[in-house]
């Protein structure tokens, strides 16, 4: 009988594969997006249009005969890059301040957490929601609204771990040889609470996806010319019928996005 | 009453045996100590006679005689027959041996559940009778109460009420003490000696603390790398040890509490 | 009961903060209403006498208490776009997002609790990486993607429902649910599949512990223990993580009901914030938030009600 320790590293490192291949490929398919498609994603041509996946036309083009791979191409790049966008500026601003409160503790903290309590009562949804009727519509504005939504529970995460390590040890004796507050946490604790970082990393990166395409796809956010998978999305819907490759295509770059940030976060965690 | 003979038992993910074969007897209505660090295989073989060792994890040979059948040759539902019925088993840390969301005297009852055809109040009466023989002072109160409510104290003498209550011929104690503050230890050793003379129940008393040991049993077995190194009566062994390694266990033994 | 009076006292403090910061948000977003409604060219005398009319000349918070009195006795406000009383515009809605987010609900802790509880004990390592696989995959589905395919297969090609053509819940009851299942189906494939991945987790996590054990050693086989203590020692994770649920299931109701053309709440916000019509976005941001509140308390109250340590008991005998 084999050794169970060593199929259970075997596992791990085929979830980590498949999640980081997964997720490479939707980054390179971002990447490349960025400057070259086949076709220009808008250019319609009445000629070629409802064809089924060819070679010439990778996945097929739509009732108005654009092509459906750079348009896929193109939504990616905006669903992604306004992802990206939303975890960086929500989990940065979330993790600040879950840090600063966690640390020092005190009324500041009391408040913080309440008003984190509430805003996550709403859904995610409804909070960018809200603040798209603050803003006004777009990509940029998708994404400050997708970030704040996102604050608290980054803001949560980092919070328990901070105040879980103020009184350890190591801060204590660190603190004691004269270092600051600031450095402390930086230098010491911020190092230790990233294992419990990453996974909500990862996972607000995939809600944000969904919450980017959902809001595009509503309509709210990114709109024409700059179309992101959402919003491609409920376009399919209405050919459904005459040209499905356009609905499966977007569904599925949404499902690999997500299903790959996945299987990353749970071969990372295991690591 | 117990006889183990040869036992050895090797886990698949390890190098050498838990147990190397070792012969044990506990006789009838005797106290018998096993000894031993951690790593020595003890808890192992408490387990194993229990039968509750994972068998897929790993390979077991020798003979376990409890009143003359080998335990090693049951299956596992004729195994479940003799297991809380005539063996019963009290665990090291009572805070979480019992389930926090169950009252205290429903689980002591669970044994009878599931042996016998007794109705809910049989049962009770049954346990309310246990309790009081090993001397809680409102077992009617213990009985509705939940682990957390309890003190440690009371909490392992509700583990062994909850062995008693069948009226088993051999209890199994793996640590019994260990996570109770010093007074309360001396009090339940106390109370295992005096049920083991008035109800003539075989105990194996399973410890790494040798002051335990010699408390509360006659004989004793230290244990080392799966292997017994003496056995013999206490006061013998602890007046002259023959072992090195049983010698070392003795220094290691603040004298103050080897005076007692 | 102290905890209770505490817990409700916090409860009512999270439902007063969360209309606050609603009311206060549509009053940054748009602080002049009357002057929206009537367009760049009205006059101020017009504008002035709407928005006494509107009661939007008083100050902010007696505009707040206001209006969460009316909120209390049921007076929603009126739309701006329909002028009719936002209320009646609601009623019909709410039954029909009620009655998908139940369904949605019932889906998740059919699916997803037996699952969760019948693959916990499978131990073999490629069993799990399986399961760990397939909870991923079907985790990630997004539920409006799923809800476009539904739609597509169901409604299109198997014609068991007409896209767009909703029955009326009160006429057709029938028919109105089998519309429903599909997108409260949507909604549920990836909340039971996180639901089965935490009840794993907690059961697995509660099969190790000496109680289980201990109750083996009484006699019991391993199902028996796990039916008398593992379950509901592993629940109460997962409880929470139902209520969690809740929120997600009204966040994600919203799209879902567009996908499928769902006459409700959902579609009535859409319609609100491009129309701007404040008083029915409003209403009903609240009205979701409320239900996402209460039933985080709901969960709250059956964990403290199923754990006696919670209940604050010690040491008492």
């Amino acid at each position: 009988m084999s050794d169970p320790k060593v199929k259970k590293a075997k596992k791990h490192n085929i979830l980590l594969i498949a999640g980081a291949a997964l997720t490479l490929a939707v980054l390179l398919f971002t990447f490349v997006g960025a400057f070259y498609t086949p076709r220009d994603p808008d250019a319609m041509n009445a000629a070629e249009k409802l064809l089924p996946p060819t070679l010439n036309h990778l996945f097929g083009t739509d009732k108005f005969g654009r092509d459906i791979f750079s348009r896929v191409m193109k939504g990616t790049l905006s669903t992604v890059s306004t992802a990206l966008l939303t975890v960086l500026a929500g989990g940065g601003v979330g993790i600040l301040a879950g840090a600063v409160t966690g640390y020092f503790g005190g009324k500041a903290d009391a408040v913080l957490t309440r008003l984190g309590d509430t805003v996550t009562a709403f859904p995610a949804v409804l909070t960018a929601l809200l603040v798209v009727s603050l803003l006004g519509p777009g990509g940029w504005q998708v994404a400050i609204a997708l970030a704040v939504a996102f604050i608290p529970s980054f803001m949560r995460v980092s919070r328990v771990s901070f105040a879980g390590q103020r009184r350890l040890p190591y801060v204590i004796s660190a603190r004691l040889q004269g270092a600051s507050h600031a450095g402390v946490m930086l230098r010491h604790i911020l190092p230790n609470t990233l294992p419990s970082l990453l996974p909500a990393l990862t996972i607000g990166f995939s809600n944000a996806v969904l919450a980017e395409a959902g809001m595009s796809y509503l309509g709210i956010g990114v709109t024409p010319p700059d179309a992101s998978l959402g919003y491609m999305l409920s376009e399919a819907q209405g050919m459904l019928a005459l040209a499905p490759w356009y609905a499966v295509s977007c569904g599925a770059v949404l499902l690999a996005a997500v299903l790959g940030v996945g299987l990353l976060g749970e071969g990372l965690k295991d690591a | 009453m117990l006889e183990i003979k040869d036992l050895r038992i090797r886990f698949y993910t390890r190098e050498r045996d838990a147990v190397g074969g070792i012969n044990l007897t506990v006789n009838d209505g005797e106290i018998l100590g096993l000894v031993g660090e951690s790593g020595s295989g003890k808890t192992v073989t408490a387990m194993a006679i229990g039968g509750l060792l994972d068998r897929a994890a790993c390979d077991v040979s020798g003979q376990i005689l409890l009143d003359g059948t080998d335990l090693l040759t049951l299956d596992s539902a004729r195994f479940r027959k003799v297991r809380g019925k005539t063996l019963g088993v009290v665990f090291q840390d009572p805070s979480a041996a019992l389930d926090p969301l169950m009252k205290a005297g429903r689980q002591a009852e669970e044994a009878l559940l599931i042996h016998t055809s007794m109705t809910k109040k049989e049962r009770k009466a049954a346990v309310l009778q246990a309790f009081a023989a090993v001397e809680l002072r409102d077992p009617e109160r213990v009985y509705d109460s939940y682990p957390h409510e309890l003190s440690g104290g009371m909490q392992q003498r509700v583990m062994i009420a909850a062995a008693l209550v069948t009226d088993p011929s051999l209890i199994l104690l793996d640590e019994p003490t260990t996570a109770l503050d010093a007074g309360v230890q001396a009090e339940i050793l106390a109370l295992l000696k005096r049920l083991n003379a008035e109800k003539r129940i075989s105990m194996l008393l399973i410890s790494h603390d040798l002051s335990v040991v010699r408390r509360a049993c006659r004989r004793v077995a230290v244990m080392q790398r799966g292997r017994i190194v003496e056995e013999g009566e206490a006061e013998a062994l602890f007046s002259s040890p023959a072992h090195p390694y049983t010698k070392r266990l003795l220094e290691a033994i603040p004298l103050s509490r080897l005076r007692r | 009961m102290k905890t209770v009076f505490k817990k409700a006292a916090a409860l009512a403090l999270t439902l007063l903060l969360a209309s606050f910061l609603v009311f206060l948000a549509f009053q940054l977003i748009d602080g002049d209403p009357a002057r929206t409604m009537l367009g760049a060219e009205a006059t101020e005398a017009r504008v002035t006498e709407l928005q006494a009319e509107l009661g939007l000349d008083k100050p902010f918070l007696t505009r707040y208490f206001g209006w969460l009195g009316g909120f209390v006795t049921g007076d929603f406000g009126v739309s701006f776009s329909s002028r009719e009383q936002v209320g009646a515009i609601l009623a019909p809605k709410i039954g029909v997002t009620v009655t998908m987010s139940l369904l949605s609900f019932a889906l998740i802790v059919l699916f997803g609790v037996p699952a969760g509880l019948f693959s916990a004990r499978l131990r073999h390592p490629a069993a799990v990486a399986a399961q760990t696989f397939f909870d991923q995959l079907f985790m990630a589905v997004p539920p409006f993607v799923l809800g476009v395919g539904l739609s597509w297969v169901f409604g299109i090609l198997l014609k068991v429902f007409t896209p767009l053509e909703f029955p009326s819940l009160t006429a057709d009851p029938a028919g109105a649910l089998r519309y429903l299942f599909f997108p409260a189906l949507s909604l549920a494939v990836p909340r039971a599949a996180m639901t089965a991945r935490m009840l794993r987790a907690s059961v697995r996590e509660e099969l190790n512990k000496d109680y289980v054990l201990a109750s083996m050693a009484r006699g019991a086989s391993p199902r028996q223990a796990e039916v008398r203590h593992v379950l509901k020692n592993a629940l109460p994770p997962t409880v929470s993580f139902l209520a969690q649920t809740v929120a997600e299931l009204v966040g994600g109701g919203v799209i879902v009901e567009q996908v499928f053309g769902v006459p409700g709440l959902g579609g009535v916000l859409v319609d609100a914030i491009g129309k701007r019509d404040y008083p029915v976005a409003c209403t009903v941001i609240v009205i979701l938030a409320f239900f996402v509140i209460l039933s985080h308390a709901a969960a709250d109250a059956v964990n403290l009600a199923a754990d006696p340590r919670r209940r604050g008991g010690e040491a008492r005998v």
